[in-house]
């Protein structure tokens, strides 16, 4: 059985894969076939309620929902899959030099590590996000920085059971430097770690975006993304405008979901090949 | 990996929680009651949105003088005249004064005033001694003065003279219109205590080092450093000296601020309270939430909420809306390296006026309750100071007429569609004076954060100039930093990095009771913070200060609509208030006065 086979042989993470596709084919053809002008404002059609014209109603501004959540679900995905991969690929480095080096170098490695972990990785965000004016790159960037302390203590812990097989002793042996055991042989090995847990970090940055937008730190206007669009609906919760919340709302916890599903699918697909 | 699992759930739990959070009722009961006064009781009082008091001494520097410091600065520090608009019209509120209705010389040359009976809380008297500290402060440290235009308070007193203790006499340099003297000017003294705070430093003796300018001037650092140390305020002896109806219980350096009652007051207005707590928020939203928690006895509703009155009103609370006696605008920094040049083009400025759209702003996204503002006097019915000119706007929404006004003076579109200036020079169809070739229309409006309407009314604007080929990028900071940072400045210096700026989420700037520019656009005025400059509007605003009758201050309506020294922008009420109904003696004075020493409470 491949890899992937194994994967969707577990229900769940065939509904994450098939979910996963349908919210990027939502967000990156969708437009396509359902133009909207996101740039816009037109106040003569703000806040309508669902109906001809306008699927999922329009918001105070006049932006048409349907077509805000696909924008903003763009800009959602790019930065979730960018930070996630920055936060593992930080991480795996990190962690791999540390696990394989080990002595003081791993101990003071660490330590930084735990030190990351002490402090809140929202407060670090917010603080980010003040002395900077936040965009798409911004935004991965920071969140990417902020997220790569657990895949780092990930990889460590499998470099550490990695160092001791016999080939990589025997590499180490025959001559090879320290940064190509890490680079060509601990982290290949270690691949099934750093995918499932990308997966993972990739659903995390996707919820700490929201967090950030939500709290009026997020991309500027007239970008948006979904927590952005969730922090605009609520001030409307009292107004009974449902259509502002509930689409943005319902988007974020699909593809965490969905990202999630995949994770564990991957996560066992992996723990499979390691027992044969 | 087990919580990975819960991810999802959680995720599923916030949006509920947020979901199910707008069906959560009230915790804290409001109004009832039948009605009967009651003595003492504590109000809280919700600050507006991202405003946070930051200033404590009578003479605000530049960058301080937003009017929530003022709110609470009055409740301490007794102005010698204060002026109220709850009536419908603007007159003098004499209880809340510290002197009786001066009285003008024959040759309107001499000002007569007579102090009322007030104590400091240190026993002290309230004297004329401590007018005169005002004053020598004032004189030394005008430059730093947030109200200050040269050829005004205090250059226009030339001599103070002592009759006695509460009666003094100001020599002006010449004969005023006396109504406009004593609203605009006279109201700007606020008499400090001179035997607590006549000292250059705080184990220093106190003296009469305000009689000589140099010392005056040490003396007034002193206290402005003072003042700037926000986290000492409930602590420093300095603030403990206060006259007014209430004093200082707390002061928190996020701006939360507690008065209790002054048990030493001895004038004609005590506070009826025992203590007012001002209150802040990061946003508006933020606000209401705690409102419909019961957690503000004297709030606001956002305009996106006013959908809830019934509600709130059901809860115990009335809801009223404050209007002021305002304007709103948003200033062009003059001296901006990069487009200055281009604002100083009148062209320019019609052009962006033109991409305004008032009505649809204060239709859709003020739900009605902002007013159109075309000028630099309080769009109002009363029609005692508005020009035809200003009444009828001269610039209406009309993108083809802005974008027009811009191409036929050389500027052309970019790569990108932002127009940049292709014909630099001074013909009729060219870009115009210090205009150079490139530049681009791409300006960034520094503009306050942490209100729906706002946002909304910069994304509305945005959006409009785009069309025109205008780029606006949008950098929303706290009300303070906007303040702090868009002052007036020089081309050469770091600070004058920003275009425009918006601070106008309650009305940009409150009047006193004579809607007069001299604050706002006289050549190096305090608040003109653009560096407008411009010799005929100093001349129609100086007129309007000295002549008598309604004709000077229609002039200057009409010039300043027409010459737009900021772009002119819709006039938000100061808020739209919801009091919880047992809450009695407030007044919403149009020129945002709070006199919270008259509230009580009612059961």
């Amino acid at each position: 059985m491949t890899v992937l086979s194994r994967v969707f042989a577990r229900r769940t993470a065939l509904v994450g894969a098939i979910l996963l596709l349908l919210v990027i084919l939502f967000c990156f053809f969708g437009p396509l076939l359902y133009g909207t002008d996101q740039s816009h404002t037109d106040l003569s059609a703000a806040r309508l309620g669902p109906g001809s014209g306008h699927p999922l109603g329009t918001d105070d501004l006049g932006y048409d929902v349907l077509g805000r959540l696909m924008v903003a679900g763009r800009t959602s995905l790019i930065i979730g899959v960018l930070a996630g991969l920055i936060a593992t690929a930080i991480g795996a480095v990190w962690g791999a030099l540390a696990g394989y080096t080990g002595g003081w170098l791993d101990t003071v490695l660490m330590r930084v590590v735990d030190t990351g972990v002490a402090i809140p990785a929202l407060f670090l965000l917010l603080v980010a996000a003040t002395l900077v004016t936040p965009s798409v790159g911004v935004l991965a960037l920071i969140i990417g920085c902020v997220s790569w302390l657990v895949p780092a203590r990930l990889m460590r812990a499998e470099t550490v059971s990695l160092r001791e097989r016999d080939y990589i002793r025997a590499i180490t042996v025959l001559g090879a430097s320290r940064t190509r055991v890490v680079f060509r042989h601990v982290i290949p090995n270690a691949i099934g770690t750093v995918v499932v847990n990308a997966t993972f970090q990739i659903a995390d940055a996707i919820l700490l975006v929201a967090y950030v937008s939500f709290l009026g730190l997020g991309v500027p206007a007239p970008d948006t993304d979904w927590g952005a669009m969730l922090s605009k609906g609520i001030t409307y919760t009292f107004d009974g405008s449902w259509w502002l919340i509930l689409p943005p709302g319902i988007a974020i916890v699909l593809v965490v979901c969905a990202i999630n599903f995949l994770g564990d699918g991957l996560r066992d697909a992996f723990a499979v090949k390691g027992r044969r | 990996m087990a919580r990975h699992r819960w991810r999802a759930a959680l995720g599923v739990t916030l949006v509920a929680a947020l979901v199910l959070s707008g069906c959560a009722t009230s915790r804290e009961q409001h109004g009832g009651g039948a009605g009967k006064p009651v003595t003492g009781g504590t109000a809280r009082f919700a600050l507006p949105p991202s405003a946070t008091p930051n200033w404590i001494l009578p003479i605000s520097i530049p960058g301080y003088g937003a009017s929530y410091n003022g709110v609470v600065r009055a409740e301490l520090y007794v102005p010698l005249y204060n002026y109220d608009g709850t009536s419908g019209s603007v007159t003098l509120d004499d209880p809340s004064s510290a002197a009786n209705t001066p009285t003008y010389s024959a040759d309107g040359k001499t000002v007569t005033i007579t102090l009322k009976p007030l104590t400091w809380s240190t026993g002290d008297p309230l004297t004329s001694r401590d007018v005169e500290f005002w004053l020598n402060l004032l004189r030394a440290g005008k430059d730093n003065w947030g109200k200050y235009s040269e050829g005004l308070m205090p250059d226009n007193i030339k001599a103070f003279h002592t009759i006695d203790d509460h009666t003094f006499t100001l020599t002006l340099d010449k004969p005023y219109n006396a109504d406009w003297f004593t609203a605009n000017q006279l109201s700007l003294v606020v008499p400090m205590p001179q035997k607590a705070w006549d000292r250059t430093s705080a184990a220093g003796p106190v003296g009469d080092f305000d009689r000589d300018p140099a010392g005056a001037k040490q003396v007034f650092d002193f206290l402005v450093g003072q003042a700037k140390q926000l986290g000492t305020y409930s602590t420093n002896p300095l603030w403990k000296v206060v006259n007014g109806p209430f004093t200082l219980a707390g002061f928190t350096a996020s701006g939360q601020v507690t008065l209790n009652k002054n048990p030493k007051y001895t004038g004609p207005d005590p506070a009826k309270l025992d203590t007012v707590q001002f209150l802040t928020f990061t946003s508006s939203s933020a606000e209401y939430n705690v409102l419909r928690a019961g957690g503000v006895d004297y709030g606001y509703v956002p305009t996106s909420n006013l959908g809830q009155r019934p509600k709130l009103e059901a809860q115990g609370y009335r809801i009223e809306p404050w209007n002021g006696w305002s304007i709103t605008y948003s200033p062009f920094n003059f001296a901006n390296p990069q487009l200055g040049a281009a604002f100083k083009q009148l062209y320019v400025r019609q052009a962006l006026q033109h991409a305004v759209d008032q009505d649809a702003i204060t239709s859709v996204i003020w739900r009605g309750t902002a007013r159109v503002d075309y000028g630099p006097v309080p769009q109002d019915n009363d029609v005692k100071y508005l020009s035809a000119r200003q009444k009828t706007n001269p610039y209406p929404f009309d993108l083809a007429t802005a974008r027009k006004l811009l191409t036929d003076h050389g500027w052309k579109p970019g790569s990108d569609s932002v127009l940049e200036c292709a014909a630099p020079g001074t013909g009729p169809t060219q870009c115009g004076e210090g205009v150079k070739a490139g530049t681009r229309l791409s300006l960034t409006m520094l503009t306050e954060s942490g209100s729906d309407e706002t946002d909304g009314t910069m994304q509305e604007l945005r959006s409009e100039l785009s069309k025109i080929g205008v780029e606006m990028k949008i950098n929303a900071q706290p009300l303070n930093t906007v303040l702090a940072n868009g002052t007036a400045c020089k081309p050469e210096e770091a600070s004058c990095s920003w275009q425009l700026s918006y601070f106008g989420t309650q009305g940009s700037w409150y009047f006193p009771a004579n809607p007069s520019g001299e604050d706002l656009f006289a050549t190096d005025a305090g608040t003109n913070f653009g560096g407008y400059a411009d010799k005929h509007a100093d001349d129609l605003i100086t007129a309007t200060n000295l002549a008598t009758g309604n004709q000077p201050m229609l002039d200057y309506s009409t010039y300043l609509t027409e010459q737009l020294p900021v772009l002119w922008l819709p006039n938000p009420p100061y808020q739209v208030s919801a009091i919880d109904t047992a809450l009695r003696g407030v007044n919403q004075d149009p020129l945002a006065g709070l006199q919270p020493q008259r509230w009580y409470w009612t059961r």
